[in-house]
């Protein structure tokens, strides 16, 4: 399964989002995240299946609530 | 023990505080500093502490930083908005948590909008003239801690909104006792204590942050590492070090508490016992009591001094009949500057959820022995 990787500002920007996406019906999970996806040493991301991206995305602009960056994955368990 | 020092402390917790401090204790670290469990326990209770303090103040999450208390918080948010040769405005009431950090900078104008006592149109007054002459900052008080006069800062706000000035509010005595708004406002900073209203321990405060803060302790935050400097994002940005959890666990639970009790019912029942004391101490001889005219103007705080006896030592008769009460400056000399009770101070009566009526009586009761029995042992 594909999966996309929001990569958060903190530990509380990843938790706002994943609580949002829980409220719109989107399974998200944080997780701590190392530098190679956040590019600034430890961090935070909030995974989620691909196939809701277009989904999530909407819910996240309707509350202004943007990740730093976004991941594409392939094949993740 | 008579527990009259709710304004310095509340003794008196939900269990649920003591509990909920004790498994912190034992099951959490702190959060974002790692993917165990008991990491992420701790990331749990620290977001649904910001979480449930930031809806019942007004702010977002992210906008709720933990501090070790008010004082604390005062201090970021002075060191953000204040710099040498800054024109600031204080109320006549202010704490020393706002007035020593203002005087630690090089040549900061004060100007204080002073006003009499519960007279909120005078204060909204005075403040108007002072912003109008321009200013850098405003800081007030919501709840005066030694006289409990309740500061007009809805208006206060609005003044400072209309003049682009960014304001500071000292929620201290209010936090869990009066609504308390980071958005209404528009403030730029509100600082709040954990230990006092919202019956979490010792150690344990909020700021709420309206605008980005300047950090004052630099250090690990458990996020972007390889960066040299602090965090842009709030709150790992006012955030270095680890954190309290057995604290803020305890906070959560108070902060829970005060929900589920309600602030207006809360805000009653203080504003009642307060009433009741009132209503014994104001008749008697010798005794002035520092009451508003208007019982709606003044929080659960009550002021009075003794004809011919020293707060202190009023206090300490109190002290040795079992009934803790505070006496002197209650940290505050600018509040007694502006109501004219230096050098003495008063002794303060201060109330909380937990006070009792029956222990309101059994106060003043004791009162009347030490000063018409002569009773000081």
């Amino acid at each position: 399964m594909d999966y996309c990787i929001l990569i958060a500002k903190s530990l509380t920007h990843a938790q706002r989002m994943v609580r949002l996406l829980a409220q719109c019906g989107i399974r998200a999970t944080a997780f701590r995240a190392g530098s190679s996806l956040t590019q600034r040493g430890c961090g935070y991301a909030v995974r989620i299946r691909a196939d809701r991206w277009d989904e999530a995305q909407r819910c996240l602009d309707r509350a202004e609530l943007h990740p730093l960056d976004v991941v594409w994955r392939k094949g993740e368990s | 023990m008579l527990y009259f020092d709710a304004a310095a402390t509340t003794l008196e917790k939900p269990e649920s505080v003591g509990r909920a401090m004790a498994r912190a204790s034992r099951e959490m670290t702190s959060p974002g500093r790692g993917g165990h469990r008991a990491a992420r326990l701790a990331e749990e209770t620290a977001f649904a502490c910001r979480t449930e303090a930031g809806a019942l103040f007004g702010a977002a999450p992210e906008q709720v930083i933990f501090t070790s208390n008010a004082t604390h918080g005062l201090n970021i948010a002075i060191d953000t908005l204040v710099r040498p040769d800054s024109r600031v405005i204080v109320s006549g009431y202010e704490h020393n948590a706002v007035m020593r950090p203002l005087y630690a900078i090089p040549g900061v104008q004060i100007t204080v909008a002073s006003a009499p006592l519960f007279a909120p149109q005078e204060t909204v007054e005075a403040f108007e003239r002072a912003i109008g002459k321009g200013a850098d900052a405003v800081i007030v008080n919501h709840i005066s801690n030694v006289f409990g006069t309740i500061q007009p800062v809805d208006e206060i706000a609005a003044l400072c909104r209309r003049y682009g000035v960014p304001l500071i509010v000292d929620a201290s005595q209010s936090a869990g006792a009066l609504p308390v708004d980071l958005k209404g406002w528009g403030a730029a900073f509100v600082g709040l204590p954990g230990h006092k209203g919202l019956y979490g321990p010792q150690g344990t405060g909020l700021l709420l942050c309206g605008v980005p803060g300047e950090p004052l302790l630099f250090g690990g935050t458990g996020s972007a590492s390889l960066e040299k400097g602090m965090p842009e994002s709030l709150p790992d940005r006012l955030e270095a070090g680890t954190h309290n959890m057995p604290g803020i666990a305890g906070l959560l639970e108070g902060i829970r508490f005060v929900q589920r009790t309600g602030i207006r019912r809360i805000a009653e029942h203080e504003r009642a016992m307060i009433q009741r004391i009132v209503k014994r101490l104001a008749s008697w001889e010798g005794i002035r009591v520092f009451a508003a005219e208007d019982p709606q103007r003044q929080g659960g705080v009550l002021s009075f001094t003794v004809e011919g006896m020293d707060s202190e030592q009023v206090a300490s008769a109190l002290a040795r009949h079992g009934v803790a009460v505070r006496a002197g400056l209650h940290c505050a000399p600018l509040a007694h500057q502006t109501a004219g009770t230096l050098p003495d101070g008063t002794v303060r009566i201060s109330v909380s959820a937990f006070s009792t009526a029956q222990n309101a009586d059994r106060l003043c009761e004791i009162l009347w022995q030490i000063l018409h029995e002569n009773v000081t042992d």
